[in-house]
C-alpha cells in the first residue's frame, strides 16, 4: 500500500476534503478492499487510543481511588515496576494551557516573563534582607527566601471577598486561624519532626505555566514577582470576566489556574488555611494528573501548616502510591518519613 | 435482557463511589489473585491485573451504556484471565495449561459475550501499546499529543516543529501502525 494514501485517509477523517474529493475517496474505498481495510484501522486506532489516552477529572479520581486501594489487597513492592500501558502516557505530559481549542488565547510573552524573572531576582533581595534584620530568633527557620512567610504582608491583605464562592463550611474566620498559624510558628521548637518546621522546608510556591493565559497575565505578574497581596486580588478581579469568556476549554483551564495560584499566594503569604478552600477546588477542576498531584501535595502541606498532620499524612500517602509523578512520590514518601 | 444484582458494582465504578470500590475489591480481588499465583504470576502482577481491568471496564461503561446481565465475579475472572492468558503470551510461558478456578469453570454465555467485548478492545489497545513503543521518539511524541485530545497546530506548537512536518509525520507513524497491524497474526483475531 502505497503510504501517500493515508495522507487521504486522514483528510478524509479529519473532514478536510470538498464534497467532491470526499466522494471520490469513497467510490475509490468501495473499489479497493485494502484501502478500506486500512481505512478502518486508521479510525480503530484514532478512536480506541483518543477514547484510552484522554483522562478526565472524574476518571482521575476513579484511577486515585484504585492506587489507594490496590496496595490494600496485594502484596506490591515498592520497586514493582508500573506497567506498560499504566506510565505510557506519562511520559508526554501535557500542558493545561494549551488543551484548549482556541490556542490563540494562550499567548506566549517571553519578553514578559524575562522581566518578570529579574523583577523576581530583586524581590528575592530584598525579601532576604528584610528576613536577615527581622528575624532575630536564632531558631527560625527560613526556608523559601523568595517566597517565605511574612507576619507583615499577613496582617495587611484582605482577603475575605476571596472566599464569597467558598462553602460555609470551608470558610475561615478572618483572620483568627491565620493568627493562630503565626503564634504556632513561634511557639514551637524548630527541629526535623516540626510539622512547621517541615512545612517551611517543603513548601516552595510552582514555577508559572509554560503558556501565560493573556487573561491572567497581571495576577500571574504579581505572583512571579512575589506580590501575593496583589496577586490574591488580581485573581479574584479576573474570575468573573474568565467566567464568561472563552471557549469552555480554556475556562476551565483559567478557572483552575485561578484556584491554584491564589492558594499558593495564601502559602506564600502565610495563609495555609485560605489556601485550604481553594486548593480543593483546584483538585476538583485539575486539568490533568500532573497538576491534580501538585494540588494534592500542596494541601497536604496547608494541613501540615495548619496542624493537622493525620490529614496531611493521608494526602500524602495518596501521593506516595502514584507511581506515575516520580518527584512528588518521592518527596510525599520522604516527609511521611519524617513526619512518623 | 434481566439485569444482574450485581449491576450495582458496574454503577459504583462509574459513580466513584467509594464503599461499592471497596467491597469490589473485597470480594473478587482473591480470586484473581490466586488465577494469576496458580498461573506464573507474582501479587504484584495480581494487582496490576486488577486494577487495569477495572480501568478498562470503567473506559468502556462510560463510553457505552452497560448492562451486566452475569453475576460480576465471573465477568472479572474472564476480563482477567483473558488479559493474563494475553501478558502470559507476551513473556513467551503461555505454553503451560491455564489452572482454572474451580468455581468459574461453569460461567454462562452471557459472561462471554460481556467479557470478550472488553478483551478485544483491551487487547488491541495492549497491541497498541506494544507497536508504539517500537517506534522513533517523535513518532511517539506526536502520537501521544494527539490522541491526548490536542489539535496538531497544539501539538506542533508544543514540539516546536512545524505544523506541516507535524502532519506529514503523524500520517507516516499512522500508515507504518497500520500496515504492521495489518500484517500482524492476530488482525482478524483482534477484530480490527
Amino acid at each position: 500500500m502505497d503510504k501517500a494514501i493515508f495522507e487521504k485517509i486522514d483528510e478524509y477523517l479529519n473532514g478536510e476534503m470538498s464534497h467532491e474529493e470526499q466522494l471520490a475517496f469513497e467510490a475509490k474505498v468501495t473499489a479497493n478492499k485494502e484501502l478500506a481495510a486500512y481505512l478502518n484501522i486508521y479510525r480503530s486506532i484514532e478512536k480506541e487510543m483518543h477514547d484510552y489516552a484522554n483522562i478526565d477529572e472524574d476518571e482521575a479520581l476513579f484511577r486515585n481511588s484504585l492506587e489507594k486501594l490496590t496496595p490494600q489487597y496485594f502484596n506490591i513492592p515498592e520497586d514493582h515496576a508500573v506497567t506498560q500501558t499504566k506510565n505510557f502516557f506519562s511520559q508526554y505530559p501535557i500542558s493545561p494551557t494549551s488543551r484548549g481549542k482556541n490556542a490563540g488565547a494562550s499567548k506566549k510573552i517571553k519578553l514578559w516573563k524575562t522581566l518578570a524573572a529579574a523583577a523576581a531576582i530583586i524581590g528575592i533581595i530584598i525579601l532576604s534582607v528584610f528576613f536577615l534584620l527581622k528575624n532575630t530568633n536564632k531558631n527560625a527557620v527560613a526556608v523559601n527566601n523568595k517566597k517565605a512567610d511574612t507576619a507583615k504582608s499577613i496582617v495587611k491583605q484582605d482577603t475575605a471577598p476571596l472566599q464569597q464562592n467558598i462553602p460555609r463550611g470551608n470558610r475561615v474566620e478572618k483572620d483568627t486561624a491565620k493568627t493562630k498559624e503565626i503564634e504556632n510558628q513561634n511557639k514551637l521548637p524548630l527541629n526535623g519532626t516540626n510539622p512547621n518546621a517541615l512545612y517551611a522546608t517543603n513548601f516552595k510556591p510552582d514555577a508559572l505555566p509554560d503558556e501565560i493565559p493573556a487573561a491572567l497575565e497581571k495576577p500571574l505578574a504579581y505572583y512571579e514577582t512575589g506580590d501575593y497581596t496583589n496577586a490574591i486580588k488580581a485573581f479574584k478581579n479576573a474570575s468573573p470576566e474568565l467566567a464568561i469568556r472563552g471557549e469552555e476549554a480554556d475556562r476551565k483551564i483559567n478557572k483552575f489556574y485561578i484556584s491554584y495560584y491564589t492558594s499558593l499566594s495564601y502559602m506564600a503569604n502565610g495563609s495555609a488555611s485560605k489556601a485550604i478552600p481553594e486548593l480543593k477546588n483546584a483538585i476538583a477542576g485539575s486539568p490533568d494528573s500532573s497538576y491534580y498531584i501538585k494540588a494534592l501535595w500542596y494541601l497536604s502541606l496547608a494541613y501540615l501548616k495548619t496542624d493537622n498532620t493525620t490529614k496531611a499524612k493521608e494526602l500524602l500517602q495518596q501521593i506516595a502510591i502514584n507511581k506515575t509523578e516520580s518527584k512528588f512520590n518521592q518527596m510525599s514518601l520522604h516527609l511521611l518519613k519524617e513526619l512518623k | 435482557m434481566i439485569v444482574h444484582p450485581d449491576q450495582k458494582y458496574i454503577d459504583g465504578l462509574i459513580s466513584n463511589d467509594s464503599a461499592l470500590q471497596q467491597e469490589i475489591y473485597e470480594k473478587f480481588s482473591g480470586d484473581i489473585k490466586w488465577m494469576v499465583l496458580r498461573n506464573n504470576g507474582s501479587e504484584a502482577d495480581a494487582g496490576d491485573l486488577f486494577q487495569e481491568a477495572l480501568v478498562f471496564i470503567y473506559k468502556k461503561i462510560k463510553s457505552n451504556k452497560f448492562i451486566l446481565t452475569c453475576p460480576f465475579g465471573a465477568f472479572m475472572y474472564l476480563v482477567c484471565k483473558n488479559k493474563w492468558l494475553n501478558e502470559l503470551t507476551r513473556r513467551k510461558r503461555a505454553e503451560v495449561t491455564f489452572k482454572e478456578i474451580k468455581k468459574y469453570t461453569n460461567i454462562s454465555e452471557d459472561s462471554f459475550h460481556l467479557a470478550d467485548e472488553i478483551y478485544l478492545q483491551q487487547a488491541r489497545i495492549d497491541m497498541l501499546m506494544g507497536k508504539l513503543s517500537e517506534m522513533d521518539e517523535v513518532c511517539k511524541k506526536i502520537l501521544c499529543l494527539s490522541w491526548s485530545g490536542k489539535t496538531m497546530v497544539q501539538v506542533a506548537e508544543a514540539l516546536n516543529l512545524s505544523y506541516g512536518y507535524v502532519r506529514k509525520k503523524k500520517c507516516k507513524c499512522m500508515a507504518e501502525l497500520a500496515i504492521s497491524i495489518k500484517e500482524s497474526a492476530e488482525y482478524d483475531s483482534l477484530k480490527w
